[in-house]
């Protein structure tokens, strides 16, 4: 009886796994569009009825990923991908696969501008590019040291320009340092001028993505901002720390510290955030310092380049500190600064993280255990680009229809997608509420440990957004903040509420 | 000639008289003029590398010239504002004197059937009723200043750039107030408030400056500026800002240090002004180009033509 139990229990179970897995003609189409953002074409599609009638599809799909992932066009996907991850902005055009002088990319809406070309066409996209198109190591990205610097003629002789940002480390590049007028001139249109520049592996000076004239342009630098900005996103990109500016704790100054974090669009001048922030001990207080310990010494990396790269390397530290452990590693430059974070587990648990997102489902989660398998993976690997996707697509998920999500778990989500927004800026925040002094994490639920703080934490939430009047008169997000409730929001969250804070499964967490 | 909102532009500073005038302005205004003008404003453009000339289908022919300022010079204020390593240091202030000077270019009739036009500056009218002005008015004017001699390799300014301080504590340490023979400014960053292209929105942002600048101390109380390597993200000197300046330099324990200075560029502005106006009326010299002026006069007068090609009632004329 007991067997036959487990044979039908098993079979269920099989059955169940069959019916999530993707046919064939689905599983190229999801091969295809993850891998270079289009559809198979019908050829490819009517080889595959043929490889699936032989009895030989699996070996089909696997020529196909060689195939996909030799591409120019996942190349370019991949380059989309660290765009986005750099939040810079991205016009949809490929980069030009053999930088064709006489065919440079054209953007809707923009035409064959220099503009477009400069979004495309600059040593960081390029080297963007050629991590997959290369199948170079990962961490060619924080470690790179060979870079295709590009002459754009409508910038040519501004610093911005790849040119123009190497100058000072490499004579050669004569354009370079402002010269306006002094190089044969080039039509708009013009060839595309390059020059390929290496500098020597242990140079503190040069940090693959890192020491680019698009990153240090797009993460523009001031004598105040002291490079915080560009250590914040190198935190966030390589080692998933969000460095959203923390909340004050109530110490009766909320409004002047609000003002130094969020500066009023830009509007307030310098001398007045100079004011603010000596008259508030702003970067001694612990709310300031859960991010000033470890921007600053990072920022001082970047001591000596605020537009374009000095000949003198800038020591500096990585300094942080996890629940585990505290890293605090002192380094010449930034080029050590980026040897340094690749070596850290933080950043191999962050970069699995990053190609988890962008090749599975978001649905599918990933838990410990299995990001512990893909580090060593990863490792296994060399941490190269290509063969760790490959690794991503041959993962049971990648190929699995995940069931629909049921009605209280697309709430679930909507509601942990509006308070990850809250965490963000609450993450580091401290209060006598708990032992440890923080703040919980409003995701993880129930939000304290248990339902008597999850009750106290949704009363709190209820309050802050004045949710009884439909979020009329709001505390949170302050109005200091760079972003605001919409009306959508406000009653997810009071209908929430209102229904007992359920979770997941429907459960309710809390009594209404 | 339309570009789009987000589309190619130039950085510009509150210091517009300096920088590129954009040919865009009132371009869609003109409608009727008469066929027969407009035919006869289109132009072939023939760069002769030392200069650009402008044929005219009639006939005409017109040839860009630039009139020259003496070296004028202008003490621009700073106050310091931070100072990393010696905090306790007096408040310093401090003067820049800019040594510079500016070019501004016009197109001058060479060939014209009227011979009173020989000579005498190429205007454009926009509009049948709208008054006729200098066709030159979209290329800008040029200032060029001590960097300058880095771009174009030519003597362009003579007279060396000073930097003189009321008190130099916060760049020695020492408080006896000697200052040494020769001190390296690392790194001068000079910020101003203007669009990133990648986010458009407008932030502060170091856009110009230098590397290795050479302070030589003379007379043991002020510094020449001896030696430098600059960057510039607008044609502005390098030095210069409209917003905060910030200096990083070393320590005597090798330590990097940071100074910042507020730095007032508007005596800069009324200066060149002044200069500007009086250099409109001429007289315009044979030698054409501004040393750092041919790819960007030519690019202009690209577009421009390219606008009459494509839709000359939107150009207006050139009478």
């Amino acid at each position: 009886m007991k067997s036959i139990l487990l044979t039908a229990l098993l079979l269920s179970a099989t059955v169940a796994a069959a019916e999530t897995v993707m046919k064939p003609a689905a599983r190229l189409n999801h091969l295809s569009r993850v891998l270079r953002g289009h559809s198979p074409s019908t050829d490819e599609r009517r080889a595959l009825q043929s490889a699936v009638t032989e009895g030989r599809e699996e070996a089909f799909l696997a020529a196909k990923t060689d195939e996909y992932l030799a591409s120019e066009a996942h190349a370019f996907k991949m380059n989309a991908r660290l765009e986005e991850l750099f939040r810079l902005q991205t016009n949809g055009t490929p980069l030009s696969p053999v930088l064709d002088p006489t065919n440079p990319p054209e953007a809707p809406g923009y035409g064959k501008s220099n503009f477009t070309l400069y979004g495309h066409v600059n040593s960081m996209n390029h080297l963007f590019h050629e991590i997959a198109r290369k199948n170079l190591s990962w961490d060619t990205l924080l470690t790179g040291k060979h870079y295709r610097a590009f002459d754009i003629s409508a910038f040519r002789g501004f610093a911005l320009t790849d040119y123009g940002f190497l100058a000072a480390l490499v004579p050669d590049l004569k354009s370079a340092m402002g010269t306006y007028a002094d190089v044969p001139f080039a039509p708009e249109t013009g060839p595309i001028v390059y020059t390929d520049v290496s500098f020597a592996p242990n140079d503190p000076r040069v940090a693959g993505a890192l020491t680019t004239a698009r990153f240090f342009y797009r993460f523009a630098n001031t004598g105040l901002n002291k490079n915080r900005r560009r250590a914040a996103v190198i935190f966030r990109v390589f080692l998933c720390d969000s460095m959203s500016a923390a909340i004050p704790s109530s110490e009766g100054k909320e409004g002047a510290i609000l003002d130094l974090m969020f500066p009023h669009d830009n509007r307030m001048t310098e001398e007045q955030i100079r004011e603010m922030a000596q008259g508030d001990g702003h970067g001694q207080r612990p709310d300031c310092m859960a991010c000033h310990y470890k921007l600053d010494p990072m920022g001082r990396t970047m001591m000596t380049s605020p537009l374009t790269l000095s000949p003198l390397a800038s020591p500096g530290r990585l300094t942080y500190r996890t629940s585990a452990r505290s890293v605090d590693v002192p380094v010449r430059g930034i080029g050590e600064l980026g040897a340094a974070i690749a070596r850290q587990p933080e950043y191999l648990s962050c970069q699995v993280r990053h190609f988890w997102r962008w090749f599975m489902d978001e649905r599918v989660p990933l838990s410990p255990a299995r990001e512990d398998q893909l580090i060593r993976e990863f490792e296994r690997v060399g941490r190269r680009t290509n063969d760790f996707v490959r690794i991503m697509l041959n993962q049971p998920e990648f190929y699995r229809i995940s069931a629909p999500l049921t009605e209280s778990e697309i709430r679930a989500q909507r509601v942990k997608t509006f308070l990850r927004k809250c965490q963000d800026c609450h993450k580091d925040q401290f209060y006598d509420g708990n032992d440890d002094g923080k703040f919980p994490d409003f995701t993880s639920w129930p939000i304290g440990g248990d339902e008597p703080e999850m009750k106290r934490w949704v009363r709190r939430i209820q309050r802050v957004m004045d949710l009884e009047h439909d979020g009329e008169n709001p505390r949170m997000p302050p109005v200091e903040a760079p972003w605001r409730t919409t009306h959508s929001e406000v009653l997810l969250i009071k209908n929430w509420i209102r229904d007992g804070a359920p979770d997941e499964s429907g459960r309710k967490q809390v009594t209404p | 000639m339309n570009l789009p909102e987000h589309g190619p532009r130039y950085p510009m500073t509150p210091i517009l008289l300096i920088a590129l005038v954009s040919l865009t302005s009132g371009a869609a205004a003109a409608q009727g003029f008469s066929p027969d003008d407009l035919a006869r404003s289109r132009f072939e453009i023939v760069n002769t590398r030392t200069g650009l000339r402008l044929d005219f289908v009639d006939g005409r022919v017109a040839q860009l010239h630039t009139a020259r300022s003496e070296e004028e010079f202008v003490p621009l204020k700073m106050a310091i504002t931070e100072n990393t390593c010696y905090p306790a240091s007096a408040p310093a202030r401090c003067s820049l004197i800019l040594p510079f000077r500016v070019y501004v270019p016009s197109f001058i009739w060479t060939r014209h059937p009227d011979p009173a036009r020989i000579g005498q500056v190429v205007h454009r009218k926009q509009n049948p009723d709208s008054p006729e002005q200098p066709l030159s008015n979209g290329l800008g004017t040029y200032f060029l200043s001590v960097e300058d001699r880095q771009r174009t390799g030519e003597e362009v300014i003579t007279r060396p750039m000073e930097f003189v301080c009321d008190d130099y504590a916060w760049l020695t340490g020492s408080a006896d107030g000697s200052i040494p023979r020769w001190f390296t400014i690392n790194t001068w960053g000079s910020e101003i408030n203007t669009i990133n292209f990648e986010s458009g929105i407008n932030e502060n942002q170091t856009f110009s400056g230098g590397f290795n600048i050479q302070l030589t101390a003379v007379f043991g109380r002020k510094y020449i500026v001896s030696s430098g390597l600059f960057f510039a993200s607008i044609p502005l000197p390098a030095l210069v800002s409209t917003g905060p300046a910030t200096l990083v330099y070393r320590r005597s324990d090798h330590e990097l240090c940071q100074s910042s200075f507020s730095m007032d560029a508007s005596a800069l502005e009324r200066k060149a002004q002044e200069v500007v106006v009086a250099l409109q009326k001429g007289p315009f010299e044979p030698r054409s180009l501004a040393p750092i002026g041919v790819d960007r006069e030519l690019e202009t007068v690209t577009r421009l033509k390219k606008a009459l090609d494509a839709s000359q009632s939107n150009e207006g004329v050139i009478p």
